[in-house]
């Protein structure tokens, strides 16, 4: 602010406007109410967040037992909670159930190491030398977009109704999104963190290997957590389409009775094992990065 | 940069003082030798630029971004409004003694971390030439240890293991290594910290990691851009005590860049002053003060005085550069 000059012509009721501004003093709006509402930003305790978490399980659970309790929705289209858990008990007792489980966990397994084998040294490369970005960009970005429930046709056609084609739609589903977000994590390592370990005498493998991995490990561990969901959905459309087992088709093979408990039943049981893998890749990402804010 | 003009020949009668002892920071018995050489004291000032057989020396060098790999203007390059029109550096001849401190100042862009990074090896000059006892810079290098402005250290790595980085590339036994280690992280006072990861550190101890794993190669020169730019006051000052008695303990030649002048004055043995556009040295002045450095130095005229001679010359530089831009911007 310029100071005021001694000759500064008084401009409105209030002090005169200094340095050749002819404008008065900007409008003060009243301050905030003090809320007891959390602020942006706001922490909350642990027993809240505790609280929390389960109203967030209990509140559909409750809403489900009401509406089917109620009657207001035939059993066939929303069975209870109860026929459900019997249901799912049935399937256990026969067996069905984890031969389902483990037939589709095996299919997921194999897919996802497949996609997560080629998609992590494409990504490292990308993220660390332009000219690979340059040439693998463009095609990868493209097939992205391509659905990959879409190849399930052309995969039949070319692997028959097998394994080998889930596992293949397993990694067309995985590979290119699991191949540019390690290509982002790798191109977020800081520049100066690269040329320090280059003064202390590190070649570009060496750079790569004691530098790059383990900063970008945390972030590519993050990236196969997002994609592993994929894989796990992908795994049940394939079994929906064509398969002798597994989660998906014996969802098929409930539809086919009208047999909607059993569908339930399923559904909770892909939804626990999917929780399960999140769980146990944020651990191992919590361990590796404990060094990550 | 600081705008306080300071009287000329020193307005404040400070005490002139006899060289002190070295302020000593760390646990007792830092300055013990394990595994590194080490001088006596702080080595005498070296003969003036242009001695035979100099340890760090730039000759003609330039730089300018413009120019592409072979020299021709790069196209498509043609720089942001007000970005200077001339090269970043152009004609430093430069000469750092083996076991010399000096210090270059400068206001901002004259180019001064750039030609750091020249000496460092992460730049190509695209004139003359840098030669480290002979040899000419082709490429970073262990012989030429930096250290930047945010330390820049590997964050999954504990301290120990920051400094370790550098030994860890070469055949020396895990025993020997740890030796080395150990010596380090006790010179620069950080025994207790040894396996905190860089985000449990204050800034000024990751500073000091970072100098340590700088130091862990035993370079020929250390590089230090900013090092403590990012710091508090009262951590700078205590970073440049120590950084004083590192350089005494380990007899290393040290050549740093910094915007700070008193810091430059008080570090160093000789001040060399760039300008802009290009930057170029208009000064190298060499600083007679006692080797034992303390805080009473800083109130001692004769460095009130030289501090201020140096600010002038900045200032005016500045000025200019600022006053080039404006034009420059329309």
């Amino acid at each position: 602010m310029a100071p005021a000059p001694a000759t500064a012509p008084a401009e409105g009721p209030a002090r005169p406007a200094a340095g050749g501004r002819d404008w008065g003093p900007p409008p003060r709006r009243r301050p905030a109410r003090p809320s007891r509402l959390p602020k942006l930003g706001d922490d909350v305790s642990p027993s809240t967040r505790w609280a929390l978490r389960a109203l967030s399980v209990a509140v559909p659970l409750v809403v489900w037992v009401v509406l089917s309790a109620s009657g207001a929705v035939d059993d066939t289209f929303l069975p209870s909670p109860a026929a459900v858990a019997r249901a799912g008990a049935d399937m256990a007792r026969s067996g069905e159930l984890f031969s389902d489980t483990a037939s589709s966990v095996r299919r997921v397994g194999l897919g996802f190491l497949i996609a997560v084998a080629i998609s992590v040294p494409l990504g490292f490369a990308m993220g660390s030398m332009s000219w690979a970005q340059a040439l693998l960009e463009p095609v990868i970005g493209l097939l992205r977009y391509m659905p990959a429930s879409a190849f399930i046709p052309l995969l039949i056609i070319w692997l028959g109704l097998g394994e080998s084609s889930k596992i293949a739609l397993l990694v067309i589903g995985v590979v290119f999104f699991n191949t540019l977000m390690t290509a982002d994590v790798v191109r977020r390592i800081p520049r100066d963190l690269l040329e320090v370990s280059a003064t202390l005498g590190a070649r570009q493998h060496e750079i790569a290997r004691k530098v790059i991995l383990p900063y970008a490990l945390p972030g590519m561990i993050d990236a196969m957590r997002v994609n592993a969901a994929a894989a796990w959905n992908f795994v049940v459309v394939a079994e929906l389409v064509a398969a002798t087992s597994g989660l998906g088709y014996r969802i098929t093979r409930a539809q086919r009775f009208l047999q909607t408990d059993k569908i339930f039943a399923v559904l909770v049981v892909i939804g626990v094992i999917g929780l399960v893998i999140d769980i146990l890749l944020r651990v191992l990402r919590d361990q590796v990065g404990r060094w990550a804010p | 940069m600081s705008d306080t003009s300071q009287p000329a020949g020193g307005g404040f009668a400070g005490p002139t003082t006899q060289p002190g002892p070295f302020v000593q920071f760390g646990p007792a018995g830092a300055t013990e030798p394990v595994g590194m050489r080490k001088s006596a004291g702080p080595p005498e000032p070296a003969a003036g630029p242009g001695a035979a057989g100099g340890a760090l020396r730039l000759r003609g060098v330039g730089m300018d971004f413009r120019a592409g790999r072979r020299g021709r203007p790069r196209r498509g390059r043609g720089g942001a409004p007000g970005e200077a029109s001339v090269p970043t550096l152009a004609d430093i001849d430069l000469v750092v003694e083996p076991g010399e401190f000096v210090c270059i100042v400068g206001a901002s862009g004259s180019g001064k971390s750039t030609l750091l990074r020249l000496v460092a090896g992460l730049l190509r000059p695209t004139a003359g030439e840098v030669t480290l006892d002979g040899g000419p810079v082709v490429g970073p290098g262990p012989e030429r240890g930096l250290v930047c402005q945010t330390g820049a250290l590997f964050p999954w790595r504990t301290a120990a293991a920051n400094v370790a980085f550098g030994l860890e590339l070469l055949p020396l036994s895990r025993a020997d290594r740890s030796r080395r280690v150990a010596w380090l992280l006790r010179e620069v006072g950080l025994e207790p910290y040894a396996d905190r990861l860089p985000g449990q550190l204050s800034g000024g101890q990751r500073q000091r990691v970072a100098i340590a794993r700088a130091l862990a190669c035993e370079p020929r020169v250390v590089l230090l851009d900013e090092p403590f730019g990012a710091l508090d006051v009262q951590t700078k000052e205590d970073m440049q005590l120590f950084l004083r008695r590192v350089w005494a303990d380990t007899g290393t030649t040290v050549l740093m860049v910094t915007h700070d002048v008193e810091e430059a004055v008080f570090l160093g043995q000789r001040v060399v002053v760039l300008a802009s556009d290009p930057g170029r040295v208009v000064a190298d002045i060499p600083v007679r003060l006692p080797d034992g450095r303390d805080l009473a130095t800083r109130r001692d005229s004769a460095f009130l005085a030289l501090r201020s001679e140096v600010e002038d010359l900045v200032r005016l530089h500045h000025r200019a550069h600022a006053r080039r831009l404006a034009e420059a911007a329309g």
